[in-house]
C-alpha cells in the first residue's frame, strides 16, 4: 500500500482537530492552530488542508449547525479517522524512538 | 438535504461582508466546498466586527477571500454529485466514460486498432486524392462568364458502322451558323496550324508555343480579360496579336506593349491587346493568338464544307433550345451539303461545360482533355481500396467482439438499452475513423503536392481555411465510421446479458460465413486490381512496341524556316545527304506523329461526283524512304519520270479499300483530282494525278485512332516540316551537323528539332498514367487487405493457442500447425481470385474495346494474379501459423 506521508502543517492540523473537544469545524480550528502553535495562520490555508486531509483518508466530515452569524451556511465538521489516528500514532512512535536514541551528552550539548 | 437547512436563520444582520468578496468568492470556489467555506468566513467576519469594527472586518474578508482564488479551492469535483446537487447535462458522465472504454480497448487492442486505423487511412488517403483530382476535373470552364451559353462544334463521321468525331469542323459551318439562326449570338473560329512561332523582339528569338489564329469574336465568345486594349475589333486587321501577360512581360518588360510591333516568323505584328493570365479551369491553353486573317486563306476555300481545319464555338442566346438548333442544322447539312454517296459527317453541338471530360474520343482536340471513364474508373478503384479497409474493420471488430461480453452484459443489467450501446459502438468507430482522417489528413499535405506533379495541376489542399474542404473531410468520417461500425455495433450490441454474464461460452466465430464473405469480397477487389493492372500494363507495352507500318527511330525533324523554307531548300537537303550519318531528308507538310491536312480528293474514273475524304501528305522523292514506309505495289516517286511531281499519288491499303479498288494492283494508275490549296495556275485549280503506288497501312496517328484512308503526293510550295533519317551511332555529332547545315541557311532563324519516336512515346502517357495510378492502388489494396487478414489470423491463432498446444504435445509437427492454420484463408483468397477472374475479363475486355489495336487477354494473366494474390496471403497467414506452431506448448497450456 501507497504511504502517505504528512507534513509538518498536517501534522499540527491533525492534531489539532483530534485535541478539540467539541465538534471541529474551520473557524474552531483554525483559532486553536493560531492558539497553540503562536503562528499567524490565514484560514485558506487552514482550509485547503483540511480539505487535502479529507482527500488522503485522514479526516471524514459531516455537514450541520447552521447559524446565523454564518448566514444560515452549515458548518463542516471533521473528525479524525482510523487512519489519520494510526498515522499520528505511528510518527509519535517515530519520534519517540529518536528521541530515545539521542545520546544524554548530544541533548545537552543542543540544549 | 440542502433544502432542509432554511437560508436565514434570525435577524438579519446590518452588518454584511462585502458583496463583491461574496459573488467572486461563490464565482470561484468548487461548488461542494463552498457552503462551509463562506460560513466558515462569515463566522469569523461576525466575529471581527465585534472586535476591530466593521471597516477593518470587511477589509479581513475582502483580503482573505482573495486566499481562495487558487485551483485547489475552484477545481470541480469530477466523481458523480447526488443528482439533485448541481444541475446538469445528464449524459456528460456516460459521454466521458465511453470515451475512456474506448481509448482503453483502442490501447488495448493495440494490434487490431493499429491494422484498423492503417487501413481506414490508406483508403482515405487514396479515395480523398482522387477526389480531389475529380472535383479539379469537374471544375473545368465553370467560371468561364456565360459558359452555359458557349458551345463548341464538333463533327461526327459515320462510316462502316464505326463513328469517329472530331474537334474540328469546316469553315462553312461558323459562317453559315452565323448568317442563317438569329439565336446564334456570335461564332468564332480557332486555327491552329503550326503551333509553334519563331517570335523575335530586338535581341530577343525564341519559338513561342501555343499561338494560335483566332478570329476577332473569340472575345466576344470568351470573355476573358484584358490587361490592356479593348475588345471591339481587335483581331480584325491582319498581323494583329494579341500576348498573354506572362508573354507580353517576357518581351515588352514593364511597358504597355499595345500599339508596338513583334515580329513573328519575319513579319511584322502589331500588338493589339494583352489578355490577363487565363483562368485556371479553362480548356483552351494558349499564349498568345494573331488575326485569323494573316493567314490569308481564300475566300472560297473558306467556304468549303469539308476541310475540316477550324475549331469553332458559338454563342446562343440564352434561352435557345439546342436540340432544335441542332436538328435544323443537321437537316440543312443533310438536305444541301452531303452529296448522295458520300461519307455522311453531322455537326454536332457540345456545351463548353463538357469539353473538358466529354472529350476523349475526339481527334484532332486542341482542348485539355481529362478522361471522363478513366476518372470514374479511378475513382471506382479508389472506393475498392476503402471498402476494404472498412471490410478489415468490420471483420476484426466482430471477431474480437467476445472481449467486450462482460461490459456489454453489466452495461445491460445496469440499465443501457440496446440504442445506448449502438451509439456507444458507433461512436467508438467513429473515433477510429476520426484518428483515420486526421492520419490521412496529415499523409495528404504530403500526397498532394505529389499527386499535382503527376497530374500536372495546381490543387490547393488545406481544409483548415477552406471551410467547404473540411466539412467534407467530416462527413467523411462520419461516413466512413458509420459504414464500418454499423454491422459490429449490431452484433455487439444484441449480446444477451445473462448469457454473457453465467459465462456461458459465446459462439465466438460471430457469423463466420459472413466474415469469409468479407474475406472474398476483399480478395477478389485486390485480384480484379492485380489483373487489371497487368492488362493496362500490357497494353501500353503494346502501343509502344507496335509496328507502326513505318520506322521511328532516328528520325529527326522539324519545321522549315527562312531559306530552308524556300529557295535554298534543295540545296540545304544536299548538303545534310553529304553526311555518312545522314540516311535519307525529305521535305513537305504531312509526317506521322505529326500534322497533316485532312483533305478530299475525287475519283473521275470511279465515282466522279463523290468526294473522299482523305489525311493527305505532302512529301517529296524521298519522303518513303526517309518514312521507311512499305511499297506493297506500284513504284515510289521516282526523278526519271518529270511528271511525277505534277501527278503521282501513292495511297495506303486503307484508302485502296474506301476507295472501292479490289486490290492495290488494281489501285495502280486510276486517276486521282484534288483541289489545290494555293493554285499556282488559278484558271485550273486541280490536280489531276494518277495512283502509282501503294503502301502498307501505316499508324500515322495514335494507336487509339484507326487509320483511315492516306494519300501522298507532291506539291513543291507546300513546305513546312524536313524529316532526316540519321544512323543510330554520333548522334549527336550528327544533330550538331545539321545545325551547323542549317544555320549556313537560316541564321536567323534556330533549329528546333523533335525525335518522332518521342512524339509517339508522348501518346500514350495517359495510359502510361493510369498504368501507374492502377499499379499504385492495386499495392494498396493488396497491404489493406492483408493486414486485414494479418489480424484475422493472429485472432485465430490467438483462440486455438490451447488446441495448437495439444496438437503439438500429441505429436503434430510444425508444417502440419501451419496448414491447419493457413488453409482455410488461403480457399478464401482461391475463391476470391476465381470469382474475380470472369469480372475482371468482362471489364477489361471491354476497356480494350475500345483500342482499334489491342492486345488479346492471355489466360496466364489470370492465373499470375491468382498466383500473385495466394502467394501474398499465404506469406501473411504463415507468418503467424508458422510463429503459433513454433511456440513452446508448455506456454500455451500452462494454467495461470
Amino acid at each position: 500500500m501507497k504511504r502517505t506521508f504528512l507534513g509538518e502543517f498536517e501534522e499540527v492540523v491533525l492534531l489539532v482537530v483530534a485535541a478539540c473537544t467539541d465538534d471541529a469545524y474551520g473557524v474552531i480550528i483554525w483559532e486553536q492552530l493560531q492558539e497553540q502553535t503562536g503562528r499567524s495562520i490565514t484560514i485558506s490555508a487552514v482550509h485547503a488542508t483540511l480539505y487535502r486531509l479529507e482527500e488522503k483518508g485522514y479526516l471524514s466530515s459531516q455537514m450541520g449547525g447552521a447559524t446565523a452569524e454564518r448566514g444560515g451556511r452549515r458548518k463542516r465538521f471533521f473528525t479524525v479517522t482510523a487512519l489519520g489516528s494510526r498515522a499520528l500514532l505511528e510518527i509519535q512512535e517515530m519520534r519517540q524512538r529518536l528521541w530515545q536514541a539521542i545520546p544524554q551528552g548530544k541533548l545537552q550539548l543542543i540544549g | 438535504m440542502a433544502h432542509e437547512t432554511p437560508r436565514n436563520v434570525g435577524p438579519p444582520d446590518p452588518s454584511t461582508p462585502p458583496p463583491w468578496a461574496d459573488r467572486l468568492l461563490e464565482w470561484v470556489v468548487a461548488p461542494h466546498l463552498l457552503e462551509d467555506l463562506q460560513g466558515d468566513l462569515q463566522e469569523v467576519f461576525q466575529k471581527r466586527v465585534q472586535q476591530v469594527g466593521l471597516g477593518r472586518a470587511r477589509r479581513e474578508y475582502a483580503w482573505a477571500v482573495l486566499h481562495y482564488l487558487t485551483p485547489f479551492f475552484s477545481k470541480r469535483k469530477h466523481t458523480v454529485q447526488r443528482f439533485d446537487d448541481y444541475p446538469k447535462p445528464a449524459f456528460t458522465d456516460m459521454l466521458r466514460n465511453y470515451f475512456k472504454i474506448a481509448w482503453r480497448n483502442l490501447v488495448k487492442n493495440k494490434v487490431y486498432s493499429s491494422i484498423n486505423i492503417t487501413g481506414l487511412a490508406i483508403g482515405m488517403v487514396g479515395c480523398l486524392a482522387i477526389g480531389l483530382f475529380v472535383w479539379d476535373e469537374w471544375k473545368f470552364d465553370k467560371t468561364i462568364p456565360d459558359s452555359e451559353n458557349i458551345y463548341r462544334l464538333y463533327t461526327e463521321r459515320t462510316k462502316d458502322n464505326t463513328t469517329t468525331k472530331a474537334a474540328v469542323v469546316a469553315p462553312a459551318y461558323g459562317t453559315y451558323l452565323q448568317q442563317q439562326y438569329p439565336e446564334v449570338d456570335t461564332t468564332t473560329r480557332i486555327l491552329m496550324a503550326p503551333d509553334r512561332f519563331l517570335m523575335e523582339l530586338g535581341n530577343q528569338k525564341n519559338y513561342e508555343d501555343k499561338g494560335w489564329f483566332a478570329e476577332s469574336s473569340f472575345l466576344q465568345v470568351f470573355a476573358l480579360p484584358l490587361e490592356a486594349g479593348t475588345v471591339a475589333g481587335i483581331l480584325d486587321v491582319p498581323n494583329s496579336i494579341i500576348l498573354t501577360s506572362e508573354l507580353a512581360k517576357q518581351y515588352f518588360g514593364k511597358e504597355n506593349p499595345v500599339g508596338k510591333t513583334i515580329k513573328i516568323n519575319t513579319l511584322e505584328y502589331t500588338v493589339k491587346g494583352v489578355l490577363a493570365p487565363l483562368p485556371d479551369h479553362f480548356h483552351l491553353n494558349f499564349r498568345y493568338l494573331m488575326s485569323f486573317s494573316s493567314v490569308g486563306i481564300p475566300q472560297e476555300r473558306m467556304e468549303r464544307w469539308t476541310w475540316n481545319q477550324f475549331y469553332t464555338y458559338v454563342k446562343l442566346k440564352p434561352g435557345t433550345d439546342i436540340e432544335r438548333l441542332q436538328n435544323k442544322f443537321q437537316a440543312h447539312i443533310k438536305a444541301n451539303i452531303i452529296k448522295p454517296g458520300e461519307t455522311v459527317m453531322l455537326p454536332f453541338f457540345q456545351r463548353l461545360h463538357d469539353v473538358h471530360l466529354g472529350s476523349a474520343d475526339f481527334t484532332f482536340d486542341n482542348a485539355i482533355r481529362g478522361n471522363e471513364s478513366y476518372v470514374n474508373a479511378l475513382m471506382i478503384v479508389a472506393l475498392f481500396v476503402l471498402v476494404i479497409a472498412c471490410f478489415n474493420f468490420i471483420n476484426l471488430a466482430t471477431a474480437v467482439s467476445f472481449r467486450r461480453a462482460r461490459e456489454i452484459g453489466v452495461r445491460k443489467v445496469v440499465g443501457a438499452e440496446r440504442r445506448h450501446l449502438l451509439f456507444q459502438f458507433l461512436g467508438e468507430t467513429i473515433l477510429v475513423s476520426l484518428i483515420a482522417m486526421l492520419i490521412a489528413v496529415v499523409a495528404l499535405f504530403i500526397v498532394v503536392p505529389a499527386l499535382n506533379r503527376f497530374t500536372d495541376k495546381a490543387i490547393a489542399f488545406n481544409p483548415f481555411t477552406d471551410p467547404q474542404l473540411g466539412l467534407l473531410l467530416l462527413g467523411a468520417t462520419l461516413l466512413v465510421g458509420t459504414l464500418a461500425g454499423s454491422y459490429p455495433a449490431i452484433v455487439v450490441s444484441g449480446f444477451q446479458p445473462v448469457k454473457v454474464l453465467k459465462n456461458i461460452q459465446l459462439s465466438r466465430n460471430g457469423t463466420p460465413w459472413l466474415r469469409q464473405a468479407l474475406v472474398v469480397v476483399q480478395f477478389a477487389l485486390s485480384s480484379l486490381l492485380i489483373i487489371s493492372t497487368i492488362i493496362v500494363f500490357q497494353q501500353t507495352q503494346y502501343m509502344n512496341n507496335k509496328d507502326l507500318g513505318f520506322s521511328k527511330e532516328q528520325l529527326i525533324y522539324f519545321q522549315a524556316q527562312g531559306d530552308v523554307a524556300g529557295k535554298g531548300l534543295e540545296a540545304f537537303k544536299n548538303e545534310l545527304k553529304r553526311s555518312p550519318n545522314v540516311l535519307a531528308v525529305t521535305s513537305g507538310y504531312g509526317l506521322p506523329g505529326d500534322q497533316f491536312a485532312g483533305d478530299g480528293v475525287t475519283l473521275p474514273g470511279q465515282n466522279a461526283g463523290k468526294e473522299y475524304s482523305v489525311s493527305m501528305f505532302v512529301g517529296d522523292h524521298d519522303y518513303l524512304k526517309t518514312v521507311g514506309l512499305q511499297l506493297i505495289a506500284g513504284r515510289d516517286f521516282s526523278k526519271d519520270m518529270s511528271t511525277d511531281v505534277r501527278e503521282a499519288f501513292i495511297i495506303n491499303e486503307t484508302a485502296v479499300k474506301e476507295f472501292g479498288f479490289s486490290s492495290p494492283q488494281q489501285a495502280l494508275g486510276k486517276r486521282i483530282n484534288w483541289n489545290e490549296w494555293t493554285p499556282a495556275d488559278t484558271t485550273d485549280p486541280v490536280k489531276k494525278g494518277k495512283i502509282i503506288g501503294v503502301v502498307k497501312d501505316f499508324h500515322y496517328k495514335s494507336l487509339h485512332e484507326k487509320v483511315t484512308a492516306a494519300v501522298i503526293h507532291m506539291v513543291p510550295q507546300e513546305l513546312f516540316k524536313v524529316a532526316v533519317k540519321v544512323r543510330e551511332a554520333d548522334m549527336p555529332e550528327t544533330i550538331a551537323y545539321i545545325n551547323t547545315v542549317w544555320n549556313r541557311f537560316s541564321p536567323n532563324f534556330s533549329l528546333d528539332y523533335k525525335f518522332m519516336d518521342e512524339t509517339y512515346g508522348n501518346m500514350y502517357s495517359t495510359e502510361e498514367k493510369l498504368s501507374e495510378l492502377l499499379w499504385l492502388f492495386a499495392v494498396l489494396a493488396i497491404v489493406v487487405g492483408c493486414l486485414g487478414l494479418f489480424g484475422l489470423a493472429a485472432f485465430s491463432v490467438e483462440q486455438r493457442v490451447k488446441e495448437i498446444g495439444i496438437r503439438k504435445v500429441l505429436g503434430a509437427s510444425t508444417l502440419a500447425i501451419t496448414g491447419l492454420l493457413s488453409r482455410n484463408f488461403i480457399m478464401l483468397v482461391f475463391v476470391a481470385s476465381v470469382i474475380a477472374i470472369p469480372v475482371a475479363w468482362w471489364t477489361m475486355n471491354s476497356w480494350l474495346n475500345d483500342f482499334p489495336y489491342r492486345i488479346s487477354i492471355d489466360w496466364w494473366v489470370f492465373a499470375l494474379a491468382t498466383l500473385l494474390a495466394v502467394g501474398i496471403a499465404l506469406l501473411t497467414v504463415s507468418f503467424q501459423a508458422i510463429k503459433a506452431a513454433l511456440m513452446n506448448p508448455v506456454k500455451s497450456l500452462r494454467s495461470e
